[in-house]
C-alpha cells in the first residue's frame, strides 16, 4: 500500500474497512450489553444548578470610616497601600457587587446603586448520576410533602403560623435546589468516548478514525497551551505591567496597584523587546535579529544550569557517597540483625566496641561505592573499553542495567493503572455499566 | 497565631506602674497563699546582628533565656520605621512574632527578622512569656542595620568546584590547541549517525529528529539542538531529507537556525528547507500522537531522539521499532533511559549525550573539552575514595584517636560538598 | 559582524553574568527574573508557533495535498478552541466583579473552554498516556528476545520489582524464614537491595556524569568553543 493511499481522506482503503467494522461491532456489542445489564440511558450526566445574583452597592459610611478592610497593622507589609483606597474616593465612593440579601444593607453600611441591573447567572456543577437520581427522588418527595398545607386541627393559631412559615421556607429551599439532566455533559461524554476509542484504534493500525482524532488533538491542544500562556503569563506578567489600568478595566479587575509601576513597566519591556526581536523572523528584512534573543536564552540558561548542576548533582552526590564500607550493628555482640537492606549471617561477629559486624550492611556499602565508581569508569571517554578498564566498565553496565530495570518495573504498574482508568471511563461513565 | 497587647499596656510607664501594683499585690498574696507563680526573669544578652551572606534586609535577634524551665515563649518587637512613625506617631514598637516554648527551651535563642530597611537603624526588644502567661520586663537591643554582602561565603566551596571543573576543561582545550594527542574512545551510538543518515538517503526516506518535549530553558534541549547541528550537516552532505517536528515555538526557531547553519557549513545553503522544521503543539501527548501517526505514514529510515523526554519516550521508540527505523536516542532524563535502552538501537546515556555534539564535531577544541570532563570524573572518583576510606577508618576505630580525627575530616569533607 | 559575532558575544556575556550572579547575595535572584522573562518570551513566541501551524495546514488545504481534510480538522479545532478560550465563551462570572466578562472563570464544563478541556483534551491525552501499558509490554517482549546478559539483568530486575509491587512477590517468598541466611531473597528485601544498593549507586554515577556533561556543554557554549548554534552565513 502506498503511503499516498494511506493518507487519502476521502474513501478509506479497503483493508481499513475491516477495522471500521470491528469498531462498529465493538460499539454495538458494548451498547447492547449496557442495555441488558442495566436498562437506562447511556452517558448520563446531571448537574446541580445554583442561581447567583449580585447587585451593585456603594458604601454609605462617611469617608473617614472605610469598610473594615484594614490589614493587620502589626504585620511587616502594613505600609503597602490598600487596593482601591486612593484619594479619588471622595468623588466616587467604593462600589462593590454583593448578594442582594447582604446583611450590610440592613445595617445601613451599603445601599443599592440605582439604575444598574443586577447580574444573574447560573452555576452548574456535575453530580454523580446515581446520587443525582436519589437526590431528585428525595427532593420530589419532599416537595410533595411540603406542598400540603399544615393541618390546623389541634394547633393554636401561633403554632399553626410558625409551622406554616417553616413549611414555606423548607419548600422554597427544596424548590431552589435544582438537579437536572445535563445534555451538554452527556454529549461531552459521548465525544470523549469516541475520541478515546479513536486513540485506541491506533493499536490495531493507523486508520482514518485515528487521523481525525489526532488532528483534533493537535488543534485543540496547541490552542489550549496558547490560551494558558495568554491568560496565566502574558496577561498578569506582561500586559498588566505595561498597561495596568487597561488590564484592570477589561481582564483583571482585582489587579493590585503596584508599588513601583515605573520599574515594573521598564522590566516588562525587556522580555517584550526580546519577543519582538524573535518575531522579527517574520519580517521581510533583518530576520537575523531573531538570533539575538536566542543567544540570550541559551547563554542565560547555560550559565544558570552550570552552577545548579555542579551544586545539586555533582557535589551533593559525591557527599552522599562518602560512607563507611563496613557496617556494624549497634550494641549487639552477636552481630547480625539488619532489617533494612539484607539478611544477615549467624555467628559472624567481629566484636569491636560492643558492636557486631554486619555482613549484609558491609556488602551493601561496598557494592554502593563499587557501583558509583564502575559506572563512572564506564563514562570515561579517554579510556578505550579494553582490558581492566573494559572489565570495570562492564560491571558498570551491569549496575546501569539493574538501575534501569528497577525504573522499568516501577513504571509498569503506573501505566496499567492509567489504562484501567480509561476502561473505567468507557464502561462506567459512558456505557453506564457500573453495578 | 498573633494577638496584640493593648496599647496602654505597651506604654512603659503604665506597665511599670501596673507591675509595681501587681507586684505588691502578689507579695501580699504570696504571704497568704505561698503558691503564686513567679514572674519570669527577663531575657539577657539581647543582641541584634546583621545576617551574613545576604542581600541585606535581614537581622538576627539573639538572646539568652535565664530560666528555660520557667519560660513558655517569647515576644519580639521591633522599633517602627521612620515611614511607619510618619503615619502613626504613637507606633513606637511593633510586635513581630510570638514564639512558643521551642524558642526558649534552650539557653540561647535566635530569630531572623526579615524585611528590615537597609538605610535606617532598627532596634528590637524581647520579653519572656512565663508559664502562667505573664510577661517579663522588655529588654532592648542596641540599634543595628542590615548590610548587603557582595560575596556569598557559603557558596565558596561551589565556586572552588566550579573553578576546578572549568579549569580542567579549559586546560584540556589549551592542550588540544597545542597539539597534545587526543584519544577518545569510540561511542558506537555516534559512529552510527553516518550509517543511519546514509541508509535513509539510500532508501529515499526521511531522517526524523525529535529534540525532546522541553523548551529552550532546559539544557538537554540545548544539547539536543547542538547534536541536531551535526546530524543536519551530515544530512546536508548526503542530501537526505531531515524532518524536525518541535513541541515548542522557540525550539522551532532555534532548530531552524541550527539546521540552516549546518547547511551553510556543509556548503549547501541552497538545499535548506525551512518547511521541514515545524511546530506541532506544546501538549506532550498531542505531540506524541502526531509523531506516532507521522512515523507510521512516512516511515522515516532513521529516528533521532535527543533531548528531554518523559513518558512519551517509549511510545516513540516502540513506533520507530515497528517501522524498522535505525533509532539513536540520547537523554539525561534518568527515568526514561530504561525505555530507550530497551527499544532503541543505540542510546546515549546521560553524560554521553552531552558529549555527543563535541564528539561528532571532531574539532580538536571540542574533543579537548570532553577530556576535561574526564578530569572532573577522576576528581569525583578520588574524592569518593578518600572520603569512603576515611569514613571506614572512622567507623572501625570509632573510639580511637585516629577514628575521631578521620571522622572530623570526613565531616568537613561532607560539609564542603554540601552533604 | 551583526549576524555572527554579536550573538556569540551576547551568549557569552549573558552566560558569564548568570554564573557570577549566583555567587553574590545581591544578584542571586537574577535567575528567577530570567526564568520569568523566559516564560513571557515563550508566550510571545506562540505567535510563531501559531503562524507556522496555520501556514502548514493552510498550504495543505490550498494545494489539496493528500490528507488535506485532516489539516482542515486541525485548523477548525485550533480556531474554535482559540476563539472560545480568548472570548471566555460561557464563562462563569467572578462573584466580586460579575460585570467584567473577561474576569470570569472558564474551568467548569459550562464554559466552552472547560467543556473542551474536560471532554476533548483530557480524555485524548489520558488515553494516549494509557497506550503506554501496551508499549511497555511489547518493549519488554522485545528486550526479552535479545538474550544477552544486559537484557536479562534489566528485565529480571524489572520483573522482580513488578512482582513485589503486585503482592505476588510476597506471596511467593513468604515461606523463607525472616531470620535465615536466605532472608535476603524475600520479596521486600530483594526490592530494598535493588533500590537502595544498585539503583542508588547507578543513579548517583549517572547524576555525577550528567552534572559534568551539563557543565561542559554550558562551558563550550559560553566560551564559544561550540559556536555551531549561532554561526550561519
Amino acid at each position: 500500500m502506498s503511503s499516498e493511499g494511506m493518507q487519502q481522506s476521502g474513501g478509506a482503503p479497503k483493508s481499513d474497512t475491516r477495522l471500521w467494522i470491528a469498531l462498529l461491532i465493538f460499539g454495538a456489542v458494548g451498547i447492547f450489553a449496557g442495555k441488558v445489564w442495566r436498562p437506562g440511558p447511556l452517558a448520563e450526566a446531571y448537574v446541580e444548578v445554583v442561581t447567583e445574583t449580585r447587585v451593585l452597592a456603594e458604601a454609605v459610611a462617611p469617608p473617614a470610616a472605610q469598610p473594615a478592610l484594614a490589614a493587620p497593622s502589626g504585620s511587616m507589609g502594613a505600609n503597602a497601600p490598600l487596593p482601591g483606597a486612593s484619594t479619588s474616593e471622595d468623588s466616587s465612593p467604593t462600589r462593590v457587587w454583593v448578594e442582594s440579601n447582604d446583611p450590610r444593607f440592613q445595617s445601613g453600611e451599603l445601599r443599592r446603586v440605582e439604575g444598574v441591573a443586577p447580574e444573574v447567572w447560573d452555576e452548574r456543577s456535575r453530580v454523580d448520576p446515581k446520587k443525582a437520581k436519589e437526590q431528585i427522588a428525595t427532593l420530589e418527595g419532599d416537595a410533595e410533602r411540603l406542598s400540603e398545607p399544615t393541618d390546623p386541627t389541634g394547633l393554636t393559631q401561633e403554632e399553626f403560623e410558625a409551622r406554616e412559615a417553616a413549611r414555606i421556607t423548607a419548600l422554597k429551599a427544596v424548590e431552589s435546589t435544582r438537579i437536572v439532566a445535563s445534555p451538554r455533559d452527556s454529549i461531552g461524554i459521548w465525544v470523549a468516548a469516541l475520541l478515546t476509542l479513536g486513540i485506541f484504534s491506533f493499536l490495531v493500525r493507523d486508520n482514518p478514525f485515528y487521523k481525525v482524532v489526532e488532528s483534533i488533538l493537535i488543534g485543540v491542544s496547541a490552542a489550549y497551551w496558547m490560551l494558558v500562556a495568554f491568560w496565566s503569563t502574558l496577561v498578569p506578567d506582561l500586559f498588566a505591567k505595561l498597561a495596568p489600568d487597561l488590564v484592570r478595566a477589561t481582564m483583571l479587575p482585582g489587579l493590585v496597584e503596584s508599588e513601583h509601576p515605573g520599574k515594573d513597566f521598564l522590566l516588562a519591556l525587556i522580555p517584550l523587546a526580546l519577543g519582538v526581536m524573535l518575531l522579527w523572523r517574520l519580517a521581510p528584512r533583518g530576520a537575523w535579529i531573531a538570533v539575538w534573543p536566542l543567544a540570550v536564552v541559551i547563554g542565560t540558561f547555560a550559565g544558570m544550569r552550570l552552577t545548579a548542576s555542579i551544586e545539586a548533582d555533582f557535589m551533593a552526590q559525591i557527599a552522599a557517597t562518602m560512607k563507611p564500607l563496613v557496617a556494624f550493628t549497634p550494641g549487639s555482640l552477636e552481630g547480625v540483625v539488619d532489617g533494612s537492606v539484607s539478611g544477615a549471617v549467624d555467628g559472624v561477629s567481629y566484636a569491636t566496641s560492643a558492636q557486631g559486624f554486619d555482613l549484609g550492611g558491609t556488602l551493601a556499602g561496598v557494592l554502593g561505592v563499587v557501583g558509583v565508581i564502575t559506572v563512572l569508569v564506564y563514562f570515561f571517554f579517554s579510556l578505550e573499553h579494553k582490558g581492566l578498564v573494559g572489565k570495570t566498565a562492564r560491571v558498570g553496565v551491569w549496575f546501569l542495567m539493574i538501575t534501569f530495570g528497577a525504573a522499568f518495573g516501577f513504571t509498569v504498574m503506573g501505566r496499567i493503572t492509567l489504562l484501567v482508568g480509561r476502561f473505567d471511563f468507557l464502561f462506567n461513565d459512558w456505557l453506564g455499566l457500573s453495578p | 497565631m498573633q494577638f496584640r497587647i493593648p496599647e496602654f499596656i505597651r506604654n512603659r510607664a503604665f506597665a511599670s506602674a501596673c507591675r509595681l501594683a501587681v507586684g505588691a499585690v502578689i507579695m501580699l498574696a504570696a504571704n497568704l497563699t505561698a503558691v503564686a507563680a513567679p514572674m519570669p526573669p527577663a531575657a539577657e544578652n539581647v543582641r541584634l546582628d546583621d545576617a551574613p551572606d545576604d542581600a541585606g534586609g535581614v537581622l538576627i535577634v539573639s538572646w539568652k533565656t535565664p530560666d528555660p524551665t520557667a519560660s513558655a515563649g517569647i515576644v519580639i518587637e521591633r522599633s517602627a520605621t521612620a515611614a511607619e512613625q510618619e503615619k502613626d506617631a504613637n507606633a513606637l514598637w511593633i510586635e513581630v512574632e510570638r514564639l512558643g516554648r521551642d524558642a526558649v527551651a534552650g539557653v540561647d535563642g535566635s530569630y531572623s527578622l526579615k524585611g528590615v530597611p537597609n538605610d535606617e537603624d532598627t532596634r528590637v526588644r524581647v520579653s519572656i512569656l512565663g508559664i502562667d502567661g505573664e510577661l517579663s520586663e522588655f529588654v532592648e537591643s542596641a540599634p543595628a542595620r542590615p548590610s548587603a554582602s557582595l560575596f556569598s561565603f557559603k557558596r565558596l566551596p561551589l565556586l572552588i568546584v566550579v573553578a576546578v571543573v572549568s579549569l580542567s576543561v579549559l586546560v584540556w582545550v589549551a592542550l588540544a590547541r597545542s597539539g597534545a594527542p587526543l584519544k577518545i574512545r569510540r561511542i558506537a551510538a555516534l559512529d552510527a549517525v553516518d550509517e543511519a543518515v546514509g541508509r535513509a538517503t539510500e532508501m529515499g526516506r526521511a531522517v526524523l529528529f525529535v529534540p525532546g518535549i522541553q523548551d529552550m530553558n532546559d539544557i538537554q534541549t540545548i544539547a539536543g539542538l547542538t547534536v541536531l547541528g551535526r546530524v543536519a550537516q551530515t544530512a546536508a552532505e548526503y542530501d537526505a531529507r531531515l524532518e524536525v517536528p518541535t513541541c515548542r515555538s522557540i525550539v522551532m526557531t532555534a532548530a531552524r537556525e541550527q539546521v540552516q547553519a549546518a547547511h551553510h557549513a556543509a556548503g549547501r545553503p541552497e538545499t535548506y528547507a525551512e518547511g521541514n522544521i515545524n511546530y506541532i503543539t506544546d501538549e506532550q501527548f498531542g505531540y506524541v500522537a502526531y509523531l506516532s501517526g507521522h512515523m507510521m505514514r512516512e516511515k522515516p529510515a532513521a529516528c533521532f531522539y535527543m533531548g528531554a523526554f518523559y513518558a512519551e519516550s517509549l511510545v516513540l521508540a516502540e513506533n520507530g521499532n515497528s517501522i524498522g527505523a535505525i533509532q539513536i536516542a540520547g537523554t539525561a532524563e534518568p527515568s526514561q533511559l530504561p525505555f530507550f535502552v530497551a527499544a532503541c538501537d543505540y542510546t546515549l546515556i546521560g553524560e554521553e549525550f552531552f558529549a555527543a555534539s563535541a564528539y561528532l564535531s571532531g574539532e580538536r577544541d571540542q574533543l579537548g573539552s570532553i577530556k576535561g570532563q574526564d578530569v572532573g570524573k577522576a576528581f569525583a572518583i578520588v574524592v569518593i575514595l578518600i572520603g569512603t576510606i576515611l569514613a571506614t577508618i572512622a567507623a572501625v576505630d570509632a573510639d580511637g584517636s585516629v577514628g575521631v580525627w578521620t571522622e572530623s575530616v570526613v565531616a568537613s569533607l561532607r560539609s564542603f560538598f554540601g552533604g | 559582524m551583526l549576524q555572527r559575532t554579536i550573538p556569540l558575544l551576547i551568549l557569552s556575556a549573558s552566560g558569564l553574568v548568570l554564573i557570577l550572579s549566583y555567587f553574590s547575595p545581591i544578584t542571586e535572584t537574577w535567575s528567577e527574573q530570567v526564568v520569568s522573562w523566559f516564560n513571557i518570551l515563550a508566550g510571545v513566541a506562540f505567535v510563531l508557533g501559531a503562524g507556522n501551524l496555520l501556514a502548514v495546514n493552510l498550504e495543505k488545504i490550498s494545494s489539496k495535498r493528500p490528507g488535506w481534510a485532516y489539516a482542515a480538522i486541525t485548523l477548525v479545532s485550533f480556531g474554535a478552541m482559540l476563539v472560545v478560550g480568548l472570548s471566555k465563551w460561557g464563562s462563569v462570572p467572578d462573584a466580586k466583579y460579575p460585570n467584567v466578562h473577561l474576569a470570569g472563570s472558564q474551568d467548569s464544563t459550562q464554559a466552552g473552554y472547560g467543556w473542551a478541556y474536560e471532554y476533548v483534551l483530557s480524555p485524548l491525552t489520558a488515553t494516549m498516556f494509557a497506550l503506554l501499558a501496551f508499549y511497555v509490554a511489547s518493549a519488554a517482549f522485545r528486550a526479552f528476545r535479545a538474550k544477552n546478559l544486559e537484557a536479562i539483568l534489566l528485565l529480571g530486575t524489572a520483573f522482580i520489582i513488578l512482582l513485589v509491587q503486585i503482592a505476588a512477590g510476597a506471596f511467593l517468598t513468604n515461606w523463607i524464614p525472616e531470620d535465615s541466611f536466605f532472608a535476603f531473597l524475600r520479596a521486600e528485601s530483594l526490592k530494598a537491595i535493588v533500590t537502595e544498593v544498585f539503583q542508588t549507586a547507578g543513579m548517583r554515577a549517572i547524576l555525577i556524569g550528567i552534572a559534568l556533561g551539563t557543565a561542559a556543554t554550558s562551558l563550550r557554549l559560553i566560551l564559544g568553543i561550540d559556536r555551531s548554534a549561532l554561526s550561519k552565513g
